[in-house]
């Protein structure tokens, strides 16, 4: 249910995404202010991270061997939550007047950054609540998982042999813990400015403050998505190969290094209003990627064994040539000039939203026989990564080439000379290809549901969620293998 | 494949005995409860730093308050062990007792806290040093009244729950409390820094 609430909220936010483009290239765009708070808002809070945490909600503790999640009461009350937030933060955009909270609108601080200078409307009070709840509903799931991993593993699946997968909501699940209740803290104190006469965040100082310290908490987000997709990419791979991994603790350690570096967004320079739209900008990241990079290199060294080509392969290869048009894009941008806010706001985007979009189609493409029943057929799964693919190239050569072209930011009024609004209708057409992914997506897990089978349907799965019937059970097993190496199917003897 | 385990609904796998699930969330949700704190505490220092005169002259700290309400955080973080160690004892009347004490005590902290901010001579649009000491504040009470909430639930269970004394849930509750109790402790630390000048 969240996961298709999750992918509804990305449609909503991506619609937004395309009318801001669509009314630029005319050169006026009506309730900018609205719009583009209304698509970062979205994306930022309500998409990315609840659509994995809800992937795992399921998938984890068929991964563990257990009946249920830890709380699963708890995971009902996110799903409200990010429901009700997310309700509340449309309607707020529904006011009249809108929240003038568009992130060009106050000296270039991006949202929620600008939150902070919300006037005190219905509007706003209905946005900060909101964004309070979303934000509340991410910390309830990532404490939920991280607790049941803790505590609720198998007989014989220690710490050190869980699936990559779950290993990655571990680790990000704990990062996302502590960077979480900062975002819930500053929120809270922007509610007080509101109602209680408060200006927390009014001087420039105070701005900064929020900027670089309560805004901060969210910045790690960014990367962490992709922390989910590096586990389920191994997982994804695991099964295409059926073997147990020779470099098993290098993948596991370059996972938790991710995470762990994805906490070094934080030295950016705090000084740089620009630090928080581009916080790749950090030579710091550098490391990061190093361990991204490792984890992939692992992917290519179990591949000379031999693969079979499941479903989420060709989706999986697809997610990692999205992140390589993003890091393309942030490449040249840093050795060229002008490089334009535009460029980099593009650039960040495709990290923050488009990858780790693409790696939940792989993810949920991988394990579809357990979230419907059945597997995908390959052709509509690939077909729907490569369209969230085609639709980041456009949208980053979209912003490359404003960028490159010394183009401001979109604002309530744009310049459209020099081709400039072709280009944002080229942006229109990038996020609509990548919603067109949505529904194909749509449709092959609908396929799937009517192909309910075997328990492993590859025929290679390496770990317990392979054990389990397709769809689950209502307690998910009736008997769990003995867990003796982190590839208990292929130690049992069950995978071919 | 070998079966080991035949499961029924919402039953987990045998496991050898581990952490329970409410100490590892509580761990977890205090863990953020830390970061929220220090992350709050570190752009106040760069306020300080960004601020023209600190601290501002017309300021006179009251030390009297911040005081009480470490002292009174303090004893509630006893009462809070005294139900830890009641419930590993099995003893389920002190444990009550000392969870509703508890719940007294940190209500006597939040009641403090709205004392303090209401009655402070600035507030947070006063200057930078007032948002510091208001946030910090807002957001040790925001904890602290969560954590209650943990400590009721608790109460509520070992209460209803009379053949024992749910030990697992009174440990994580009061582990929280514990967490919450050093992230106030954060803050009059935080202030007597902020207050010397820059």
């Amino acid at each position: 249910m969240q996961i298709v609430v999750s992918l509804v909220l990305l449609a909503i936010a991506g619609t937004a995404g395309i009318f801001i483009r669509i009314q630029a290239a005319g050169g006026d765009i009506d309730s900018f202010d609205a719009l583009t708070s209304l698509h970062d808002a979205l994306s930022g809070v309500f998409v990315v991270m609840p659509l994995w945490l809800a992937i795992a909600t399921v998938v984890v503790p068929l991964q563990l061997g257990t009946t249920r999640i830890a709380f699963p009461r708890l995971s009902a009350l996110a799903l409200f939550g990010q429901i009700g937030g997310a309700a509340l933060v449309v309607a707020g955009y529904t006011k009249t007047p809108a929240p003038p909270s568009g992130r060009t609108v106050f000296d270039g601080v991006p949202l929620p950054g600008s939150l902070s200078k919300l006037p005190s409307t219905e509007g706003a009070d209905l946005v900060v609540v909101g964004m309070l709840l979303g934000a509340v509903a991410i910390l309830l799931m990532a404490i939920n998982l991280v607790a049941t991993i803790a505590s609720r593993r198998a007989h014989g699946l220690t710490i050190a042999r869980l699936p990559y997968f779950s290993w990655s909501v571990l680790t990000a699940g704990i990062g996302l813990a502590i960077a979480t209740p900062v975002f819930i803290g500053g929120l809270s104190l922007v509610w007080i400015d509101q109602h209680f006469g408060g200006e927390f965040f009014t001087s420039s100082a105070a701005n900064a403050l929020w900027t670089h310290a309560v805004w901060l908490g969210g910045r790690p987000e960014a990367l962490l998505g992709a922390a989910f997709l590096l586990g389920a990419g191994s997982d994804i791979i695991a099964t295409a190969t059926g073997k147990a991994n020779e470099l098993d603790m290098v993948t596991r350690g370059a996972i938790g290094a991710f995470v762990t570096f994805s906490f070094l967004t934080w030295t950016a320079d705090v000084s740089d209003a620009g630090a928080v739209l581009a916080p790749f900008v950090n030579p710091a990241l550098i490391l990061p990627v190093l361990a991204a990079g490792v984890v992939i290199l692992t992917w290519l060294a179990q591949l000379r064994h031999g693969i079979k080509p499941v479903t989420g392969l060709v989706p999986l290869v697809l997610a990692l040539a999205t992140a390589a048009v993003g890091a393309l894009s942030g490449l040249i941008m840093l050795l060229n000039d002008p490089r334009g806010a535009i460029w980099s706001q593009h650039s960040l985007t495709v990290f923050a939203v488009f990858v780790p979009v693409a790696g939940a189609f792989a993810a949920l493409v991988h394990w579809a026989p357990k979230l419907v029943g059945g597997t995908a057929p390959a052709p509509l799964a690939g077909l729907a990564s490569l369209a969230v693919t085609a639709g980041a190239a456009l949208y980053t050569l979209s912003g490359a080439l404003l960028g490159a072209d010394g183009s401001p930011d979109y604002g309530a009024t744009w310049p459209t000379a020099d081709g400039h609004g072709g280009l944002a209708t080229l942006g229109a057409a990038g996020i609509a290809a990548a919603a067109a992914g949505l529904v194909v997506l749509a449709a092959a897990m609908a396929a799937a549901r009517n192909k309910a089978g075997a328990a492993d349907p590859y025929g290679t799965g390496t770990t317990l969620e392979w054990a389990s019937a397709s769809p689950p059970l209502p307690h998910n097993f009736d008997s769990v293998p003995d867990v003796t190496s982190s590839t208990p199917l292929v130690a049992s003897g069950a995978a071919s | 494949m070998t079966a080991v385990a035949s499961l029924e609904s919402g039953q987990a796998p045998a496991r050898p005995a581990g952490p329970s699930a409410a100490l590892v969330a509580a761990y977890v949700a205090g863990a953020g409860v830390l970061m929220a704190s220090v992350a709050l505490f570190a752009g106040f220092y760069n306020l300080r730093n960004g601020a023209a005169e600190w601290p501002p002259a017309e300021v006179d700290f009251d030390e009297y308050l911040s005081v009480m309400l470490s002292t009174t955080i303090l004893m509630a973080g006893a009462l809070a062990a005294w139900a830890s160690n009641a419930a590993r004892l099995g003893n389920r009347r002190q444990a009550i007792a000392a969870l509703g004490l508890t719940i007294l005590m940190g209500g006597a902290f939040l009641n403090l806290a709205w004392y303090t901010g209401t009655h402070a001579e600035f507030g947070p649009s006063s200057h930078a040093f007032g948002a510091i000491v208001i946030a910090s504040l807002a957001v040790s009470s925001v904890a602290v009244f969560v954590a209650l909430g943990f400590l009721a639930a608790a109460l509520l269970r070992a209460q209803l729950r009379a053949e024992r004394a749910s030990d697992a849930t009174i440990t994580a509750a009061t582990r929280f409390f514990y967490i919450v109790v050093v992230a106030w402790m954060i803050s009059p630390v935080a202030l007597y820094g902020l207050m010397s000048p820059r």
